[in-house]
């Protein structure tokens, strides 16, 4: 069921006309949530998404594919989280956000989740590029032969169905 | 492009809003009920708010009407606050830790009466409260321990003195003792009346009638012999010397007759003869009622013991509630260090660390009265550093109340220091001018009136990990007199040795080392004052009493022996009668034997 409606999502994305920029933003910020590992964290992101127009289907799927990818890039943000930590200048500035009321909730002293934030900061231009481009590469070049593939054609349905059913009641 | 969500962002808005009215609505009674629930817990009785407000704004929280009933006296409340008022720091909050730098208590009274009872439902009691180790300790040391003083030798000779005051009754205890002095009467006249009788079948039994015919026969033959020839010389010389054999025969029997008289006639004084016995009787009597030996060390542990072992465990339940509340410190410091973690590693950054719990300082007003219209001593002060991590704010709680009116005044100082494992708890207390109601001493006819006494106390306990020391000097002072017309019968007595004491001093110790043996000490002066007065009064009512049995034995023996004598009287009348006949029969006779040798010659 996760993965029909990943796909769902997917399949939204590609074949509707939304705006390219909701899109890369939506990927770009779910990109940095699927990265982060903690959870508060996480839900501090997820409200962020929430709050400004981006693409939450777009959102999720960056979540879960960066989600993924985290498990191998974790031992790189720990180097990076923890060369981040011990910059000297910046540790009164650290011990500051650590007492302050509920920063401290973030994790944000733990080295994979400050190099993987930091990565996830890093990568949002490029994630968002990368987004935009395919986006539109797809919809000029291969959203018409897609669009006639027999599981396409299913997923379509079931959504618009879905739909239906959603303004019926 | 519209960059903002507005529905969702609404939504959230709508979502806090509802919990803020909630909270608003109900936040208070929720806390009233969790105040209320941890503090039942704590004291094992019924806690009572009549009002608690939160604000928000300030993070403040106002209390009015605080009541905890006293588990052991349900209808008392241990604690009676009027209001209680902090500031709670918000940002430790968000971390779980209430941080209050100043809080006032006013109108804090204890012992106030309760018009309900404290007792908690059945089902509401705390199951697993559990007592601390002082607790259980002293449970089986204060039984082991009020047992001993009820078994003290002065607990046995105040009731002897008790006894003998309640039971005096001379002609009672002259009857249990029975008198030698009677027997000796009744012994005495057995004597004489045997005399008497010997003496009697003594006359009876001599032979006279014989010899006094021999006698007379002898005499009229001298009387009438003629010397015609030398036979008729011899015949009158051998009729002589007859006679004269017959006259000493006489003459003995005369002296003993007269001995007998003599012996006879002497006066019967059986008085006399028992004078040393009703003086050992009356000495055997008056040992009875001489004052017992007392031992002045534990007149005033039998008094005191039992209420001071009872207070000692009062406080020491207290502390130990107040020890259970604040956990020991750690001798170990953290080491603030990188942590390997599976996810990454924490970089540990100085942080400003707070307890749990934290109220810097509480100021405290209160009174000693019970009631509003009773007059108490008003006391203020300060409580500092109430932590729930001692170690963490590094300074020990200190507790410090002062107070007086135009009489009385109170200083009480309290140091409770967990910051190690080797924890110390003290609390000095320390009042004059009070009441000797306050000490709640029951009446007791052995002691003065303590009620009405002034009384200055000043109390140490100490409890750290191994034991206890708890000390206190009491003064009582002014003590004032019982109405002795409101006393009746021998209670007079005790109420006139109390009433000669107008004030006494009591130091009383209690403490444990090993942890297992309560040694409790108690000394007062009171005991050398009651055994002085005991002695200065007894001294004169046993020396009054002895006057009486001695008078009293006298007049019984005396009495006795009148009645002896009377009865012996007739016998001895009839003795002397018998004797002096024979008497004048004999002198009759040796008068004519006497005459009748003159003429031979």
């Amino acid at each position: 069921m996760f993965l029909l409606k990943i796909l769902k999502q997917i399949v939204v994305i590609f074949q509707t006309d939304i705006s390219p920029n909701q899109v890369a933003w939506g990927f770009a910020l779910g990109a940095i949530l699927g990265l982060v590992p903690n959870m508060f964290m996480k839900l501090v992101l997820f409200i962020i998404i929430m709050m400004f127009r981006v693409n939450v289907s777009a959102a999720f799927v960056a979540w879960a594919i960066y989600e993924i990818l985290s498990f191998a890039l974790d031992p790189l943000f720990d180097v990076i989280g923890y060369q981040i930590l011990n910059i000297s200048f910046l540790n009164a500035f650290y011990t500051w956000l650590y007492n302050l009321p509920v920063i401290p909730f973030t994790k944000f002293n733990n080295t994979v989740v400050m190099g993987s934030l930091i990565a996830g900061i890093i990568l949002i231009i490029p994630n968002m590029i990368i987004a935009k481009k395919l986006l539109v590469y797809y919809r000029t070049h291969l959203r018409e032969k897609v669009s006639k593939w027999k599981i396409v054609k299913i997923l379509t349905a079931t959504i618009l169905a879905t739909n239906v059913v959603k303004i019926v009641k | 492009m519209k960059i903002i969500r507005w529905s969702f962002l609404l939504t959230t808005i709508i979502i806090i809003a509802l919990i803020t009215i909630f909270n608003i609505l109900f936040f208070d009674k929720i806390l009233k009920k969790a105040i209320i629930a941890s503090g039942q817990f704590a004291v094992g009785a019924k806690v009572e708010i009549d009002y608690l407000k939160t604000s928000f704004k300030n993070c403040s929280i106002t209390i009015n009407g605080f009541r905890a009933a006293d588990k052991n006296n349900y209808f008392k409340n241990l604690v009676d606050i009027e209001k209680i008022k902090f500031d709670v720091r918000f940002a430790p909050l968000l971390r779980k830790k209430v941080v209050i730098d100043e809080m006032s208590v006013d109108g804090l009274r204890w012992q106030t009466d309760r018009k309900t009872s404290g007792e908690l439902p059945k089902k509401e009691k705390p199951k697993n409260q559990q007592e601390s180790k002082f607790s259980k300790l002293f449970k089986s040391a204060k039984d082991k321990t009020v047992t001993e003083f009820n078994n003290l030798p002065s607990v046995e000779t105040f009731n002897k003195i008790q006894g003998q005051v309640n039971n005096f009754d001379i002609n009672k205890l002259i009857e249990d003792s029975g008198l030698s002095s009677i027997k000796e009467v009744e012994k005495v006249s057995a004597e004489l009346q045997n005399k008497y009788k010997s003496y009697q079948d003594k006359v009876n039994n001599f032979n006279y009638e014989e010899k006094i015919n021999k006698a007379k026969t002898l005499a009229d033959e001298l009387s009438k012999s003629k010397f015609g020839s030398l036979a008729d010389i011899a015949n009158t010389a051998k009729k002589v010397n007859e006679l004269k054999t017959i006259k000493k025969e006489f003459d003995d029997i005369l002296v003993e007759l007269n001995n007998a008289k003599k012996d006879v006639s002497a006066t019967v004084d059986v008085t006399k003869q028992i004078k040393n016995t009703i003086a050992s009787d009356v000495n055997m009597i008056c040992e009875k009622i001489s004052i017992p030996t007392l031992n002045t060390k534990n007149i005033s542990q039998m008094l005191f013991g039992p209420k001071w072992v009872n207070r000692v465990e009062k406080t020491i339940y207290y502390i130990s509630i107040i020890k259970q509340y604040i956990p020991e410190g750690s001798d170990e410091k953290k080491v603030k260090e990188v942590k390997q973690r599976a996810l990454g590693r924490d970089i540990i950054f100085k942080e400003l660390l707070y307890p749990s719990l934290l109220i810097s300082k509480i100021n405290v007003t209160g009174t000693t009265a019970k009631t509003k219209e009773e007059t108490g001593i008003d006391f203020s002060g300060l409580i500092k550093n109430i932590s729930s991590s001692p170690s963490l704010v590094n300074a020990p709680i200190t507790l410090e109340l002062a107070g007086n009116n135009s009489i009385q005044k109170i200083n009480v100082t309290g140091l409770f220091d967990h910051r190690t494992k080797d924890s110390k708890d003290n609390i000095k207390v320390e009042f004059t001018g009070l009441s000797g109601t306050i000490l709640n001493i029951e009446p007791n006819d052995y002691l003065p009136l303590v009620d009405t006494a002034n009384v200055d106390v000043a109390g140490t306990f100490d409890l750290n990990n191994s034991g206890f020391l708890c000390s206190s000097d009491i003064a009582f002072k002014n003590i004032k007199e019982k109405a002795l017309n409101t006393v009746e019968g021998n209670l007079k007595y005790l109420a006139q040795i109390t009433n000669s004491i107008k004030s006494f001093d009591v130091n009383l110790t209690a403490q444990t080392q090993d942890s297992e043996n309560l040694d409790v000490k108690i000394n007062s002066d009171i005991d050398k004052k009651l055994y002085d007065a005991i002695s200065k009064l007894f001294s004169a009512k046993v020396n009054e009493a002895k006057d009486k049995i001695k008078q009293k034995v006298n007049e019984l023996a005396q009495a006795k022996a009148k009645e002896i004598e009377k009865s012996l009287q007739g016998q001895k009348d009839e003795v002397l009668k018998q004797i002096t006949g024979k008497i004048d029969a004999v002198e009759g006779i040796e008068k004519i034997i006497t005459d009748a040798l003159k003429k031979q010659k």
